[in-house]
C-alpha cells in the first residue's frame, strides 16, 4: 500500500458522507480512478449503507406531545419572570405593590382566623405565630410557604414525569440554588401540613387556595399574593434565611402574580393560562415600560408583553409592541425572538399539529 | 414558518418565552431523536419515554442555554446520556427485543403494528416486510458504541465532529467505531443472507 493510499483510504468515511470540502472530494475522486482497492473499499461501504437505509424511519409517538407543548408554555411563562437582575424600577415597584398585597393579606387572614377555630395550629407552630409573632413578620413568610407549596406540587409532578436533572453537569447552579431553597422547608413543614391538615380535618390543605377563593371572592388556581397567603394561617414562623428566601419568591410573586397559578397548574393540563391573569401582567408591563425603564430591561419587557399580548389574542397590540421592540433594539436577542415571532405569524403557519 | 432560522436562533427564541420557537423545534428533530433512541435501545416502549424525557430536559435547560455549541450536539447529549442511564439501569433485567410486544395504552400489541411501513407498493411492502427484521438484527448486531455512532450518522444525519462531542471521544475514535460498525454490518448482513441487488460481491475492505 503507497503512502497515498493510506492517506486517502481515511478520507473514504468523510468522502461517502459528504463530509469533505469540494477541493479533497476532487482529490479523493481522482485517487479512486486509479485505485480499484479505495474505489472498491467506497461500493463496500455504499453498499451497507443502501442496505440500511431501507430500514424505515419510525415515526415518533404522538403521545405526550401535548403535554409537552403544555409544559413548554408554562416553563416559558415562568422563565420570563426568572430573570436575574433586577432593575431599580423594581425597588420601589415591589414595596408599593407589596403593601397593597399586604393590607388583602391582613384583611382576608382576619377573616380566616375570625372564622375558623385554629387553635391547634396555634399549639403546633412552633413560633407560634398567629399569637405572637408581629403580624407582618408571619404574613409574608406564610405567602412563601404557599408559593413554596405550589411549586413543590409543581416539582413533584416533573419527578414523576422526568428524572429531572439526573446528569449534574446539565444542572445549571441557578436551578439547583432555587430548588434547594425549595426542597428545605417541604422537609420541615411537609409532615407537618399532612399532620396539621389531619388534625383540622375541616381546613382544606394550604396552597390550594380554597380558602382565597371563598374568602377572596377570586375564582381560578390562586393567582398573586393574596390567594396564596391567605390559604396557610398555620405556617410556622422562618428563620431569617428562609425569610430572605420568602421575601425574594415574595418578589416574584408580585412581579408576575399570574406565574404563582401557572406553575401550581397541571403539567398535564392543557389549559391556558387564565385570560385575566395575563390581562393584569400586561398590566404590570405596560406600567413599568411607562416607569421609565431603559436599555436591555426595556427590551425584556417589550418581548414579555408581546408575549401577553399574543396570548391575550390581542395580536395587532402584539405586532406594534413587536415591532417597537424590533426597531428599538435592533441588534438584541430580544429582539431576534420577536422577529421570529414576526416571521411566524406572517406565514400563519401552526408549526406543530396538536 | 420560517425555515431558515437555525435551531440556536429558535432555542434562544424560545428562552426567552417564544414557546411557537420550540414547537418548531419539535417537529424537526422530535422524529429522528426518536428513531435515534429507538435505535439505540432496541426497546420501543423505553425509546417513548426517554424520548419524552429528552425533551423535557429540553425544556428545563432552555433558560440557560447559551448558543456555544450546536443544539443538536446539546439535544444529542441529552439523550445519548439518558439512554446510557437506562441501558445501565436495564442491565441486570430481561432484555426485550424489537420483537416483542410493546404496551400502547395499556393494550399489548405486536411492535409491528405500531411502526407503519412507510413504502409504497405492496411488493415492495412484502420484500420490507420480510427485509425489515432482518436488518433490526444486523444493526442489534453492532456493539452499543458503534451502533449509536453508525445510527447518529446514517440515520440522523449528524457530523462526525458533532458525533465526537456527543459520545465525548475524539473524532478518529468516533471515524473508527463508524468503520468497525460498517464492516460488521457487511459480514452480519452477508451472514443473514440479505442479497440480491444488494448483495455482498465477495471483496472486502481489507482486500
Amino acid at each position: 500500500m503507497n503512502p497515498e493510499s493510506k492517506h486517502i483510504e481515511e478520507k473514504l468515511l468523510d468522502y461517502a458522507y459528504g463530509e469533505l470540502g469540494s477541493d479533497e472530494a476532487k482529490t479523493v475522486e481522482a485517487h479512486l480512478e486509479s485505485c480499484p482497492r479505495c474505489a472498491d473499499a467506497l461500493i463496500a461501504m455504499k453498499r451497507v449503507r443502501q442496505t440500511m437505509s431501507r430500514l424505515p424511519i419510525t415515526p415518533a409517538p404522538a403521545k405526550g406531545l401535548d403535554s409537552l407543548i403544555a409544559y413548554a408554555e408554562q416553563t416559558a411563562h415562568r422563565a420570563q419572570l426568572r430573570q436575574k437582575r433586577r432593575p431599580a424600577w423594581v425597588r420601589w415597584l415591589v414595596p408599593i405593590t407589596g403593601v397593597a398585597a399586604l393590607s388583602v393579606v391582613l384583611v382576608i387572614s382576619g377573616k380566616v382566623v375570625g372564622t375558623r377555630d385554629l387553635p391547634v395550629a396555634t399549639r403546633d407552630s412552633p413560633a407560634g405565630i398567629q399569637s405572637e409573632a408581629p403580624s407582618v413578620v408571619a404574613k409574608r413568610p406564610a405567602n412563601d410557604e404557599t408559593d413554596s407549596q405550589k411549586e413543590m406540587r409543581s416539582e413533584k409532578k416533573r419527578e414523576t414525569t422526568g428524572n429531572e436533572w439526573s446528569e449534574s453537569s446539565e444542572r445549571p447552579a441557578k436551578e439547583s440554588r432555587r430548588r434547594d431553597s425549595k426542597v428545605k422547608p417541604q422537609m420541615v413543614n411537609g409532615p407537618r401540613r399532612a399532620h396539621l391538615a389531619k388534625k383540622l380535618g375541616d381546613v382544606p390543605p394550604a396552597g390550594d387556595g380554597d380558602i382565597a377563593e371563598a374568602e377572596h371572592g377570586s375564582p381560578g388556581r390562586g393567582h398573586g399574593a393574596a390567594a396564596g397567603v391567605a390559604a396557610n394561617p398555620a405556617a410556622p414562623a422562618p428563620d431569617a434565611k428562609k425569610s430572605r428566601v420568602a421575601s425574594e419568591s415574595y418578589r416574584d410573586k408580585v412581579m408576575g402574580g399570574v406565574v404563582g397559578g401557572v406553575v401550581g397548574g397541571q403539567i398535564n393540563s392543557s389549559s391556558p393560562p387564565r385570560a385575566d391573569d395575563r390581562e393584569q401582567e400586561a398590566g404590570r408591563l405596560r406600567q413599568a415600560l411607562a416607569d421609565g425603564a431603559v436599555g436591555q430591561e426595556r427590551a425584556r419587557l417589550l418581548l414579555r408583553l408581546c408575549n401577553a399580548l399574543d396570548d391575550l389574542k390581542r395580536e395587532s397590540e402584539a405586532d406594534s409592541v413587536c415591532n417597537a421592540l424590533i426597531h428599538e433594539f435592533p441588534n438584541s436577542d430580544e429582539a431576534e425572538a420577536a422577529l421570529y415571532r414576526q416571521k411566524a405569524r406572517a406565514t400563519n403557519a401552526e408549526p406543530v399539529q396538536r | 414558518l420560517d425555515v431558515h432560522s437555525s435551531d440556536e436562533q429558535l432555542m434562544l427564541a424560545f428562552s426567552m418565552g417564544v414557546v411557537s420557537a420550540f414547537e418548531a423545534l419539535v417537529q424537526r428533530h422530535r422524529g429522528p431523536v426518536f428513531n435515534f433512541i429507538l435505535r439505540s435501545t432496541g426497546q420501543a416502549a423505553r425509546a417513548e419515554d426517554l424520548l419524552q424525557e429528552t425533551w423535557l430536559k429540553v425544556i428545563r435547560g432552555a433558560q440557560d442555554y447559551q448558543p456555544r455549541a450546536r443544539f443538536t450536539t446539546w439535544l444529542y447529549t441529552i439523550a445519548r446520556n439518558l439512554c446510557v442511564d437506562s441501558a445501565r439501569k436495564e442491565s441486570f433485567r430481561e432484555v426485550v427485543s424489537l420483537d416483542s410486544p410493546i404496551r400502547r395504552d395499556g393494550v399489548e400489541q405486536p411492535i409491528a403494528e405500531c411502526l407503519p411501513d412507510g413504502q409504497p407498493g405492496p411488493d415492495r411492502a412484502a420484500h420490507n416486510s420480510r427485509l425489515r427484521p432482518l436488518l433490526e438484527q444486523a444493526l442489534m448486531s453492532l456493539p452499543r458504541d458503534q451502533r449509536e455512532v453508525f445510527v447518529l450518522r446514517e440515520y440522523s444525519g449528524v457530523p462526525f465532529k458533532e458525533i465526537a462531542a456527543v459520545v465525548g471521544m475524539s473524532e478518529n475514535t468516533v471515524k473508527s467505531r463508524m468503520r468497525y460498525a460498517l464492516e460488521g454490518l457487511r459480514k452480519r448482513l452477508a451472514e443473514l443472507g440479505v442479497d440480491g441487488d444488494l448483495a455482498e460481491d465477495g471483496r472486502t475492505v481489507a482486500g
